[in-house]
């Protein structure tokens, strides 16, 4: 059986460099002119977001077609999980039908943990409640790689909502695995300092992280996380904690910046900003289609 | 009308110190009798005497199957819920009348408001009148700190106790983990310990305005332990209980196992810190007693996401290995588990001859295996582990399990 790929938390530096390698080679053979690499072909691989989704979703799609595998396409409004089948019986199905790996998505912390130890087929998590989001991740180490080069020594901010995200979570494990310090910044409610477990430092203002940082990766305001008590308003965010064009002119030469996207324009980011030289957001999710048919590929091999 | 000759064993009595082979007979401890011809003779050798286990906390739902199993573990006397059904005086006679009568002696904490949905008082006078001395409210205490007021007055009034989980709801809303550094790298969201202090605090002040008798169940970290020792400094009176599972595990085997629904307590398993404050708060007697919190549930209550599952554990069994493997010394796992319970409760337990023969007697070394699907042991986090230390036989009820 081909590898799961639940998260970066326990991987290794030399399997994520494998992992990323690997997708910057099938960029370089895609840009070369093989739009369809027939490798999985007869293969079929079932996509279950059972979390609202648009971007990851197609970006599983496009990485499967290209590979030449099936897709099997699952969307939790039209199927059994709103009969009362547990999940894992769902997705033993699916294993039954054929289905040769699984890509979820799920609310619940751990549920592609879960599955991993019941399936027999290779599980990939594409995002796990506030847990893990491993392909976001890499497509985030990736993308830094074409700009900084080795990540080794090099310095990522990551900045807003790291209490309720899985992006922070993985960009945490697989920087910190690959030699990156990690600065965290954002405001005390979405920023505790239960977060030093994720073996990254806790800055106090954005301004005091700017002049530091080799890359500075905004996140999404989640609004459907935070609950009572969390943010004032959306202007005292952007005031203190958005990346507007000021922000941005004091950082280092060279320095990129990136969104996980979608982005709450004009609140964590502004537009100058985003669509600013600087920015490398839309590499990042051009970047995601390599990787995740790097960790297909690493699935179903 | 025979007699029980408990020979060999050594006596633990947290009590009086007393020693000695025990003597039983109809049910009731003796003097040693002039002659043990015809007595039964049980062996006792290389085993713990101790007075019967008094579970401050567990779910008797189905009374016969969970009542032997409570008896397998070495409870002799059981308090059964708080459930939500248990609210009216109807449910709780029709709950009185089906206590068995071969199991253990069982108390009832019916709900303390309707449906337990911490909102209307149930009719708390009316279970008074039945015989009940203690009512509870469940999982979470009111949120509302004008009912908890008012039920701690209106139960005062009856001589009621109440027993309470400290806590500040709201504060627990989607947790599933101890709140700290290792939640924050598996990603779970966290209960902040910050949470029982709360609740130490508030029942504490609102016991000592109404006068009300309060105990505190299912204490689980290391700042409640001492907010517990600050409410009693300002002069509150609070008895207070832990459970096996949170004396005894912590958030390293929830870690270790991938999010099994099988882990899912409320409250969360603390930290090694927490498990070293509860163990000492016991050894002080700043704790009173450690509940088996016994919860069966069908398998697939947690074979779903941890976040989905529901809570709680088959923990008869286990309850004894747990405080043994925390406590070690067998005076202070007795007093945790018997003396110090009873203590809670208003009732003496011991040696004395005349008084009823609720008694156990423990293996300490004795090595056995948690079954994956053994009888009503299906949903525990410790499922397939291997424990030390289990039940020889329990007295209770003039009988002798296993038989």
């Amino acid at each position: 059986m081909g590898a799961s790929l639940v998260g970066l938390r326990d991987l290794s530096a030399e399997r994520i460099t494998a992992l990323l390698d690997h997708a910057s080679d099938l960029r370089t053979r895609v840009a070369g002119g093989e739009a369809r690499l027939g490798v999985l072909a007869g293969k079929a691989v079932a996509l279950l977001f059972l979390e609202p989704s648009t971007r990851t979703r197609f970006s599983f799609e496009m990485a499967t077609h290209r590979l030449g595998a099936e897709v099997l396409a699952f969307s939790a409004a039209s199927s059994s999980t709103t009969k009362g089948e547990s999940l894992a019986d769902t997705t033993r199905v699916l294993a039954s039908i054929g289905a040769d790996a699984v890509v979820i998505r799920h609310a619940a912390v751990g549920a592609p943990h879960r599955l991993e130890k019941v399936l027999s087929i290779p599980v990939i998590n594409a995002g796990d409640g506030i847990n893990e989001h491993p392909t976001q991740a890499l497509l985030d180490l990736l993308t830094l790689r074409d700009h900084l080069g080795c990540l080794e020594g090099k310095t990522v901010a990551i900045v807003g909502d790291l209490r309720h995200s899985r992006v922070a979570r993985s960009n945490c494990f697989g920087l910190t695995a690959l030699g990156a310090r990690v600065l965290l910044a954002g405001p005390g409610t979405l920023c505790p300092p239960e977060l030093e477990g994720l073996g990254a430092e806790r800055c106090h203002t954005l301004d005091d992280v700017l002049p530091h940082a080799d890359a500075v990766m905004m996140l999404r305001i989640q609004r459907e996380r935070a609950g009572p008590g969390t943010l004032p308003s959306d202007a005292e965010y952007r005031r203190f904690w958005g990346l507007t064009g000021a922000r941005a002119a004091r950082l280092r030469a060279g320095a990129v910046v990136m969104h996980p996207a979608p982005m709450n324009r004009g609140v964590e980011i502004d537009d100058e900003v985003a669509d600013g030289p600087r920015s490398v957001i839309f590499e990042q999710m051009a970047n995601g289609v390599f990787v995740r048919m790097a960790a297909l590929m690493e699935a179903l091999s | 009308m025979t007699g029980l000759w408990l020979a060999n064993g050594r006596r633990i009595d947290p009590l009086e110190r007393s020693s000695g082979d025990v003597f039983v007979l109809d049910g009731v401890i003796v003097d040693p009798p002039a002659s043990t011809a015809g007595w039964r003779q049980l062996d006792c050798s290389d085993a713990w005497v101790a007075p019967g286990f008094v579970d401050l906390h567990a779910d008797l739902a189905d009374p016969c199957l969970d009542g032997e199993a409570a008896l397998r573990g070495g409870f002799t006397t059981v308090v059964h819920g708080p459930t939500p059904s248990l609210d009216s005086a109807v449910a709780v006679r029709d709950r009185l009348g089906r206590v068995t009568p071969n199991g253990p002696g069982v108390l009832l904490l019916p709900a303390a408001t309707r449906g337990l949905a911490g909102e209307e008082l149930a009719d708390l006078g009316a279970f008074a009148a039945l015989g009940v001395r203690a009512v509870g409210t469940g999982l979470y205490p009111p949120s509302d700190p004008r009912v908890l007021r008012g039920l701690f007055a209106y139960a005062a009034g009856f001589g009621l106790t109440v027993f309470v989980r400290a806590a500040e709801p709201a504060l627990e809303t989607g947790g599933l983990a101890r709140e700290g550094p290792r939640a924050a790298r598996a990603g779970l969201p966290g209960v902040p310990p910050a949470s029982e202090v709360i609740g130490i605090a508030r029942i504490g002040a609102l016991a000592r305005a109404t006068g009300a008798s309060v105990h505190a169940t299912h204490c689980w970290t290391g700042e409640g332990v001492a907010a517990l020792d600050a409410a009693r400094a300002a002069g509150t009176r609070l008895t207070a209980s832990t459970t096996a599972a949170h004396l005894a595990l912590d958030d390293l085997s929830l870690l270790a196992s991938g999010y099994a629904g099988s882990h899912r307590l409320v409250p969360p398993l603390g930290d090694p810190d927490d498990r070293a404050a509860l163990a000492a708060a016991l050894v002080s007697g700043r704790i009173a007693g450690v509940a088996s919190d016994h919860r069966p549930l069908p398998a697939i209550a947690q074979e779903v996401e941890l976040a989905r599952a529901e809570p709680g554990m088959t923990a008869f069994l286990t309850a004894f290995p747990l405080v043994l493997s925390a406590l070690g010394d067998p005076f202070a796992v007795v007093r945790a588990l018997s003396t110090g319970p009873a203590s809670v409760l208003g009732q003496t337990s011991g040696f004395t001859p005349g008084a009823p023969a609720d008694l156990v007697v423990l293996d300490p070394a004795v090595k056995w295996r948690v079954g994956d699907r053994l009888g009503s042991q299906a949903n525990s986090p410790l499922c397939g582990q291997v424990l030390t230390g289990a039940i020889r036989f329990t007295l209770c009820g003039g009988l002798v399990y296993p038989g």
